[in-house]
Formats: structure tokens, sequence, C-alpha cells
């Protein structure tokens, strides 16, 4: 038993942990543009 | 979008690309360059190159935890808002980092030492409880009305909970059972080998970098939500 199977899988999972974060700061990122651009434009509307 | 926010999250990027590449070239070099161990010593030798990541995971956690201390501190000092920043991304970092290292040590523990988890190891358990202690801050700022009292508990927590930072570094030179020793000091019985040392510094140093581009990009989300709240006070005084 040398372990790759077990190697693999740590890394797979460490890796969604990271890919997971970086995208959860990605969508956060473009939500809160989009919103503020919403709201500016309201504003400037009323 | 203020344009310094955007020059923020472009430079978030940036960073957080660099530390990405050194992880992944951390992670090649580890598997595929990095000398194996003793297959005689070693119950899973291959296994033991999980810890290019394992190891530089736990000391950004550690980093993580530091920036909660120091943003939790500068709260209770000065009601500052870049303290109360760093508070929710330290424990953001503190829980990612975090449950790297509580997932893939026990995945490392069940092929080396036969089974997960030593509930009985310093180690394991007092860094368990200190990502518990980043989990129960993550949920209690998505699930709680942002406000002073809210922000007081949880700097509150978090300053407690960095007390676990020490003694899980220091448990396994005081209390060593089943997790292994410090390796990267050498001393009688430790040590490692140069190549296996170049590669574990080559991804700390990576680790590093990712840390400071998520820590700048969380940053930015943080100022945005705050843009954002405003940009809709605004809009409700005008309707």
């Amino acid at each position: 038993m040398s372990g790759t199977t077990e190697l693999i899988m740590a890394y797979g999972i460490m890796s969604a942990i990271i890919v997971f974060y970086v995208n959860h700061l990605r969508s956060r990122i473009v939500f809160l543009s989009s919103k503020i651009s919403e709201f500016s434009t309201s504003v400037e509307e009323e | 979008m203020h344009p310094d926010l955007s020059v923020r999250i472009r430079n978030g990027i940036i960073v957080t690309s660099m530390g990405i590449f050194g992880i992944i070239c951390t992670a090649f070099l580890g598997i595929f360059y990095a000398p194996g161990v003793d297959p005689m010593a070693w119950n899973s030798p291959e296994a033991q190159r999980i810890f290019y990541w394992h190891v530089p995971f736990a000391w950004s956690s550690f980093l993580a935890f530091c920036m909660l201390f120091v943003g939790a501190l500068s709260w209770y000092r000065n009601r500052s808002e870049w303290g109360w920043r760093w508070v929710s991304t330290g424990s953001d970092l503190g829980l990612l980092f975090g449950a790297g290292v509580v997932t893939s040590g026990p995945i490392w523990g069940s092929v080396e030492w036969g089974v997960p988890w030593d509930w009985g190891d310093l180690r394991l358990n007092t860094f368990a409880l200190l990502t518990g202690v980043a989990l129960f801050l993550v949920l209690s700022r998505r699930s709680q009305p942002d406000g002073q009292e809210t922000r007081d508990t949880l700097a509150a927590i978090g300053l407690f909970g960095f007390a676990l930072v020490p003694i899980t570094a220091v448990a396994t030179t005081l209390y060593q059972k089943r997790h292994p020793g410090i390796v990267v000091v050498d001393g009688e019985g430790t040590g490692l080998d140069p190549v296996m040392r170049a590669v574990l510094m080559f991804g700390t140093l990576s680790f590093m970098v990712l840390f400071v581009g998520l820590s700048m990009l969380s940053d930015s989300v943080l100022r945005l939500e705050d843009t954002a709240e405003q940009a809709k006070r605004r809009l409700d005084e005008v309707n």
C-alpha cells in the first residue's frame, strides 16, 4: 500500500477547497459590482 | 465602482494567479521531482508527498489566525473598519486553510497510522478546535445582523480562539504522540533532505503569495459590500 490513491485524493480535496473559495470571491465581486452600477444608475435617473 | 477599488481587485487577481501558479508547480515538484522517503521506514511512502501542500496549508492557517487576532485587537481599540475587515478575512482564510489541513491530514493518517484520527493527540485536536472556531465565526458573520454587538462578540471569540495557535504550534514539541514532530529544523532524529526542504520552502512561499492575493480580494469584496450598502441607502433617500 504505497498511498498513491490517498495522495491524489488529498491534493484533489485541497485543490477543490481553493477553487471553491476563489470562485466564491469571483462571483461576489461580479454580483456586487453589478448591484453598485444598478443603484448608481437608478439614483441618476431619479 | 471607485477606481481605487478596481485597482485593488486587479492587483488581487494578479497576486492570486501568481500564488496559484506557484502552488501548482509545488504539487508537481512534490509528486514528480522530490525524492521519496525510505519505504522501509514508512507504511505509505507515496502518501508522504501530501505534506508539500499540507504543511504550507497549516502555516497559512496560522497566518490567517494572526490576521484575525490583530484585526480583533484593532476593532476593540479603535472600532476600526479595517480591523473588522481583518477579522472577516482572517476567519474566512482560517477556515479555508484549516479545512484543507483537517481533511488532508486524516487521509494521510488512515494509510500511515491505520487510523484517520487520534483523539489523544494534542496537535490534531487543538488544530481541529481552531478550525471549528473559524467555522463558527464565518457562519455567525453570515447569519447574524451586522452591528457593533455582533462584531464585539465575534471579535472576542477570535481573540480567545487565538490562544490555541501557540498551543497547536508547540504541541508536537511538548507532547508528541502521533503527529510527526518539527522536520524543518535540523535536530537529533529530525531534519529534511535538502531537495525536499527546497520544495517545501518553495511551496510555503507560493502559499504566502496566494494568502496575500486572497486577502486582497477578500478585503475588496468587503469594501464592495460597504459601497453597495451606501449606494442602496442613497437610492432609498432619493425615493
